[in-house]
């Protein structure tokens, strides 16, 4: 996904500010290790299973359109580290941490040079299905466990990936809700690339079990900024509210448009608010009555959470609401990511990748942010609580449930990937450690149903 | 009153595209049809324009002085890029295309580091425009009737002062033009300068409709230089005559198939128009 809404000049003040940190330390030391190993060197350096450290990777993208996010996911895993005082079984944790900036190319090369030269235990990383992607053949190929933790449409079956974040399908509630609610006609605004299209394929089809049908699907180029056209065609369609798949800041001028247009419609969002957070970048009313669900918002009225978000805020000041700041999804699920695999090796009591991703597939649990979340060994996928966030008029957020009463609860709990995912994915009996399956499913028109 | 809807809702819109591809190419056509020269930096500095108003707008002046202040500093800015950088290169189309090129990438990332992936927004002025069932914002036909004001003091600045002579003469024949005194390269450094003046106008006058970012020059690129190769080498005619073409084609394009529909028409029209008018709507108004 693209969702390049904010960034903030803090997160470089308190990048400088923390010049002498370990993980700047660390990074310094590998990256005078040279220049990306062009393959066949595969040197016991890091000591996967010595007596020496640790070796942990991070792909996080620090620079480019979604460097905001990569921080945020690095600085999520900095504060795991130290609570944990960099030492994980005993032994001291090297954090091995490399910016990919975005570019793809940058993101195989830097995966084949933590897999080669670093000889780490454990890679997260990867923001964008694309990024993911391009590096899964490396991990593959190299049977190098990887964690993937950045919301997506949904997937990937691949024996060395686990994935913990919110997939389009567990979002359905958002669909349910909208339609109990506002009613039956919609108007899907669709950002045209992949994550968009099947995205709003699962939404038209949850729509549809509803009865529910949309009045015109709006496929909309990513660099689309202009929307007196659509403004227009909303008008004449007249629906009952509008479903929000836009993506990225030329897209989210929309809202900006729509507003001092005069449209006065609800927004259910399966892309924005818990991610990129418009309702802090925009002045009130422009996101006001926008209907957002996902696993994850910086609101969610738990102790776990509070405690989490005062945390972090207090080591990152750029988080806060007054510095135009917000302690985003991506950021929880990073920090769901490194604790799962924490679990996942104290359970296993090696780092021996295979051994570790057994404990992953027995189902990890336990309890987060978010609220309690569990690992599906079958499905490489997180299972969680999905909340439905309203945006009120002051740009505050309220949690509401099915019948638009508020709420201090989740509006679904434990929430697996989709039925048809769950036929079609079996890693616990159809792969193996040495026959993995390797794959990323997408559903056509009609399988959902 | 359906059909006042219809005709309204049409004439709104065609506005508003007219708007946005005449402000967007507006500043690229003036660089372009005097001094020859192809500014692929053009996007970053409506960029710059857009930055430096909300800059000005979050220091609590009112939004019209912030466009201004947006405006004078990319000419400020754009009177440094020649000096520095296109001067050396007239008469050098491939050279400064690259050079300038490479001066949009700088600046992106420039601006990535300084100032972060977005920047404050500016809330979208004077509010509703509102007729039975039909509603617009009201800032978009402001937008569309500024881009004519425009074109009036951009065709008042070319005809009623000397630097305007001294300009139309030196795009003419240069040699000519030198040979009776004139001071090209004066010109050359005034006309980037006022190109890039337009340019951070246009970038002031977008920047409440969208989400500032490093990256925004590219939401107009495209645009930009649709209108200025339809346009063709006349800076006024030209530029006027291809954005209210193009508009007209849009309007309907994007109303009937969406916005992708409306994309697609703009580009095949442009296609249709440059194989059958080379020189653009410019050839048509000087071949006769």
């Amino acid at each position: 996904m693209s969702r390049d809404i904010r960034n903030s000049t803090e997160n470089r003040d308190e990048d400088s500010q923390n010049a002498f940190n370990r993980r700047n330390f660390l990074k310094s030391v590998t990256v005078s290790a040279g220049a990306v190993s062009l393959g066949g060197c595969t040197g016991q350096i890091g000591g996967a299973d010595g007596e020496g450290p640790i070796t942990i990777g991070t792909l996080y993208d620090n620079s480019g359109p979604l460097g905001f996010v990569g921080k945020g996911k690095d600085a999520a895993t900095e504060m795991w580290l130290e609570q944990q005082e960099y030492e994980l079984l005993g032994r001291e944790v090297e954090w091995i941490d490399y910016n990919p900036a975005g570019d793809n190319t940058k993101y195989k090369n830097l995966t084949r040079k933590q897999i080669q030269q670093d000889d780490v235990d454990m890679i997260f990383g990867a923001l964008l299905s694309s990024n993911r992607e391009a590096l899964r053949p490396i991990v593959d190929e190299n049977q190098q466990l990887f964690s993937y933790n950045d919301w997506y449409e949904g997937g990937v079956c691949d024996e060395y990936m686990v994935i913990n974040t919110t997939l389009t399908s567990q979002q359905r509630p958002l669909i349910d809700f909208m339609v109990e609610n506002f009613g039956s006609d919609y108007y899907a605004l669709v950002a045209d690339y992949n994550y968009g299209r099947v995205s709003n394929r699962y939404a038209r089809h949850y729509a549809r079990e509803n009865g529910a049908e949309p009045v015109n699907e709006e496929f909309i180029p990513l660099d689309t900024s202009e929307f007196g056209s659509t403004i227009n065609r909303i008008r004449e369609e007249d629906p009952d509210w509008i479903l929000s798949l836009l993506v990225g800041s030329a897209q989210y001028s929309f809202f900006k448009q729509a507003e001092s247009a005069g449209v006065d419609l609800p927004y259910g969002s399966l892309a924005n608010i818990a991610g990129t957070y418009e309702h802090v970048s925009f002045d009130p009313p422009v996101m006001a009555d926008t209907y957002s669900c996902f696993s994850y918002f910086q609101e969610i009225p738990t102790e776990t959470n509070r405690e989490f978000v005062e945390n972090f805020q207090e080591r990152n000041p750029a988080y806060t609401k007054e510095e135009g700041g917000y302690v985003f999804l991506s950021i929880a699920d990073a920090w769901n990511a490194i604790r799962f695999y924490w679990n996942a090796v104290e359970n296993a009591g090696t780092v021996d990748q295979e051994a570790v991703l057994a404990e992953y597939e027995n189902g990890l649990e336990m309890d987060s942010p978010k609220g309690p979340v569990t690992f599906n060994g079958e499905t490489h996928h997180a299972t969680q609580n999905m909340w439905l966030a309203k945006v009120n008029d002051d740009h505050s957020v309220s949690f509401l449930d099915m019948d638009g009463e508020e709420t201090e609860e989740p509006i679904a709990e434990n929430v697996q990937t989709s039925e048809w995912f769950r036929n079609q994915c079996n890693l616990v009996d159809d792969s193996s450690w040495d026959e993995p399956r390797t794959e990323y499913l997408t559903p056509d028109e009609g399988d959902l149903g | 009153m359906a059909v006042v809807e219809s005709i309204l809702r049409f004439l709104v819109l065609l506005l508003s595209f007219f708007g946005t591809l005449a402000l967007a190419g507006l500043g690229l056509a003036v660089i372009f049809g005097i001094m020859g020269i192809i500014n692929f930096a053009h996007g970053e500095f409506i960029m710059i324009g857009a930055y430096s108003t909300s800059i000005a707008y979050g220091a609590g002046l009112p939004l019209v002085g912030a466009i201004v202040v947006g405006g004078l500093t990319t000419g400020a800015f754009g009177l440094v890029v020649e000096r520095l950088l296109i001067r050396h290169m007239y008469d050098r189309l491939i050279d400064t295309l690259v050079a300038t090129w490479g001066l949009s990438l700088i600046l992106t990332q420039a601006v990535q580091i300084q100032f972060g992936g977005t920047f404050g927004s500016i809330p979208v002025p004077f509010g509703t425009f509102q007729y039975a069932g039909f509603s617009a914002s009201m800032y978009k036909i402001v937008l569309g009737l500024t881009a004519l004001g425009l074109f009036a003091g951009t065709y008042a600045v070319f005809t009623q002062t000397t630097y305007g002579l001294q300009a139309r003469a030196a795009m003419q024949n240069k040699e000519m033009a030198r040979s009776l005194g004139v001071d090209t390269g004066r010109i050359y450094m005034l006309t980037f300068a006022f190109g890039s003046v337009l340019s951070g106008i246009a970038g002031g006058l977008f920047a409440p409709l969208t989400v500032l970012t490093p990256t925004m020059g590219s939401e107009y690129i495209v645009e930009a230089f649709v209108t200025v190769i339809v346009g063709g080498t006349n800076v006024l005619i030209g530029t006027f005559g291809a954005a209210l073409s193009l508009g007209l084609i849009q309007t309907p394009a994007s109303q009937l198939f969406g916005t992708l529909g409306g994309r697609v028409a703009l580009l095949v029209t442009t296609i249709l128009i440059i194989r059958v008018l080379p020189e653009g709507i410019s050839g048509v108004v000087t071949s006769d």
